[in-house]
């Protein structure tokens, strides 16, 4: 179990070191980001002049060592865009992105798990055929242009909840709703395949020979044994929400997150805001993902000795 | 038709004269089977009929512009115009005809893309199973990594560095996409390897090239076919939020997520700019999904082996 722990832990700091690397790559050496830094009018002069005194006619090496070791200790620079540290900015915004996510998420399991595990109790049932289908829809439709309709039909044609902003609940209500489309869909034929699965084996026979009522069966032996994939998915599903996705609908909603600061970070080319913005959004995230696999390790003892 | 007799006992075939042709004719009938299969089959073509004719059938120029009638409605709708089925826009351009001029942008980007990341990840995933040892070890790990990138984050700052375009829209795509194939072409060529044909051509002294060309790789056709299939919903998807986010395809070029994103400033006046490019990334990528699942459930059997998909979560 502790080679598994350590094997795991080992490789999510490399894809943190792995993602820093390529943050620093592309911003620092497929741009130019002194220029960005300097107003427009500086001279050729006042350009190398900045580009000396910044470090950057270093060797890349050398600046990215200077680099990590002030990400370690949490120093990315200033914000170009407000002046103040661009870890701080971030760190303020993350609440409202997790609050976010994590409200889709829960959305998504309240209703996939109960629907799809119907609808493996029901194959080829009308339910079943509503559950597929609207998990295949919840899996094609673009999640922004579902926020838009959404948009178009509550607030702008029934004058509920919110076209944008933040703070009650009536603001979340559909931006959680439209993030949480694509993961119903995914979770709900998980939950039913994985059901499905579990229902063919034999000890199901057993349970319900000995006379163990239909919810006994269910909750106590299926659900556990098909628990293991569904909550994997779950998991890659929430981790999917953060690495990116909530970027789409927090454009599309106005929603003061850290996808939203990317935006604007981008916008106002303001380079250590997004250096700062991708490297934590990827350390939660390589975050999530090593809890998940602990998880899945403890869940799954077979796992361990991969 | 001879009856002849296989190599194990009771195993008996009937010998065809055309056998590539009868497989293609059972796959044909499969699908006419299968509703679901066979409803995506007619729409996916009928969609890439469309979007490759597109310059003969679009009932307008997509950029013409007509000040007069903009921001009309579509044709059912009290104030709709008979010419413009989908409304215009807000220069006067007919939404239809940029939905079908869109869709040629989309779709060649989507099957670019898979293209590229298949022939990628396909290489990378022979090497890698083929060969082992260091060698995959090494591929793997890479591929582990560069899974676990925040994707569409690491794709905006990339895009932000050098430009929104057509071409890097597609690079960033790629770059983001080949890991896939990779994986599940590594754990077929594991199984292929043990196999016994392929043990047989080492032993008759085979250079791994050729056994690479002639016996591994036709066999990774079918699944491929099928990643492809998926990874093209996918990248139409996520070209379609690239554009919207102004990263992606620039004006004047116009796909579906730019025409949403163009859209959306009108959208509480006209819902008919927003709701048909919509509709139209929907049922392109429900198509792609319905022939994808049944790709899925026919190369399977097919395959006589398990496919080993080396992630624990498809």
């Amino acid at each position: 179990m502790t080679t598994f722990v350590v094997r795991r832990l080992a490789y999510s700091v490399a894809v943190v070191v792995g993602v820093s690397i390529v943050v620093f790559v592309i911003t620092h050496a497929l741009g130019d980001p002194v220029k960005l830094m300097l107003p427009l009018e500086a001279s050729q002069e006042q350009y190398e002049h900045a580009r000396q005194a910044l470090g950057f006619n270093d060797p890349i090496y050398v600046q990215f060592l200077r680099f990590a070791g002030k990400a370690i200790q949490g120093d990315f620079g200033e914000s170009l865009w407000q002046r103040v540290p661009a870890l701080d900015l971030v760190l303020e915004r993350l609440p409202a992105t997790i609050q976010l996510a994590g409200v889709a998420m829960t959305i998504a399991v309240l209703l996939a798990i109960p629907l799809g595990v119907l609808a493996a109790l029901r194959p080829r049932s009308w339910l079943d055929h509503v559950c597929t289908f609207g998990s295949l829809l919840g899996m094609c439709v673009a999640d922004f242009w579902l926020g838009l309709m959404l948009i178009l039909i509550f607030p702008v044609g029934l004058g509920l909840f919110y076209t944008s902003g933040y703070g009650t609940w009536q603001h979340l209500v559909l931006p959680a709703a439209t993030l949480a489309a694509r993961p119903i869909g995914r979770i709900t034929m998980i939950v039913r395949s994985s059901t499905l699965d579990e229902l063919g084996k034999k000890y199901v026979v057993a349970a319900r020979s000995r006379g163990l009522t239909e919810r006994a069966t269910i909750i106590g032996h299926v659900l556990k044994n098909a628990a293991i994939p569904i909550i994997t998915l779950t998991g890659w599903e929430f981790t999917r929400l953060l690495a990116g996705f909530t970027v789409i609908i927090e454009t599309v909603f106005g929603w003061p997150g850290v996808g939203l600061l990317a935006i604007d970070a981008i916008k106002r080319q303001d380079l250590p805001l997004l250096q700062a913005d991708v490297f934590i959004v990827a350390l939660i995230v390589v975050g999530i993902n090593l809890a998940i696999d602990l998880i899945y390790g403890l869940l799954d003892p077979r796992i361990r000795y991969t | 038709m001879a009856i002849t007799e296989g190599l194990f006992a009771g195993e008996v075939y009937e010998e065809r004269r055309y056998p590539l042709l009868h497989s293609l004719y059972e796959l044909l009938i499969d699908l006419i089977n299968d509703r679901v299969a066979l409803l995506g089959t007619i729409g996916l073509v009928i969609l890439l009929s469309v979007t490759l004719a597109a310059p003969l059938v679009a009932p307008y120029d997509p950029a013409q512009q007509s000040l007069r009638e903009r921001l009309s409605p579509p044709t059912w709708v009290e104030g709709g115009r008979p010419g413009h089925l989908l409304g215009t826009d807000q220069l006067g351009r007919d939404v239809l005809s940029r939905i079908m001029f869109g869709a040629r942008t989309s779709m060649a980007v989507g099957f670019i893309v898979v293209s590229i990341t298949a022939c990628f990840g396909t290489l990378l995933g022979v090497i890698s199973g083929y060969y082992g040892g260091k060698v995959d070890q090494i591929i793997m790990r890479w591929v582990d990594i560069q899974t676990a990138f925040p994707g569409l984050l690491v794709a905006i700052t990339i895009i932000t560095m050098i430009g929104p375009s057509l071409r890097n829209l597609i690079i960033v795509l790629s770059i983001n996409g080949w890991m896939i194939f990779a994986r599940i072409v590594r754990g077929i060529t594991l199984s292929l390897r043990e196999q016994v044909f392929v043990r047989a051509a080492q032993v008759t002294g085979c250079r791994n090239g050729r056994i690479i060309f002639v016996h591994v790789l036709p066999n990774l056709i079918s699944p491929s076919l099928t990643i492809g299939v998926m990874e093209l919903a996918r990248i139409i998807l996520a070209e379609a939020a690239l554009s919207f986010l102004g990263l992606g395809i620039q004006p004047p070029g116009s796909s579906w997520g730019l025409i949403l994103a163009q859209g959306r400033d009108y959208m509480v006046k006209a819902w008919w700019l927003v709701a048909f490019p919509g509709i139209a990334i929907a049922m392109t990528v429900l198509f792609i999904n319905m022939v994808a699942g049944w790709l899925r459930s026919v190369s399977d059997p097919q395959q006589r082996f398990k496919l080993k998909a080396g992630s624990a979560v498809v």
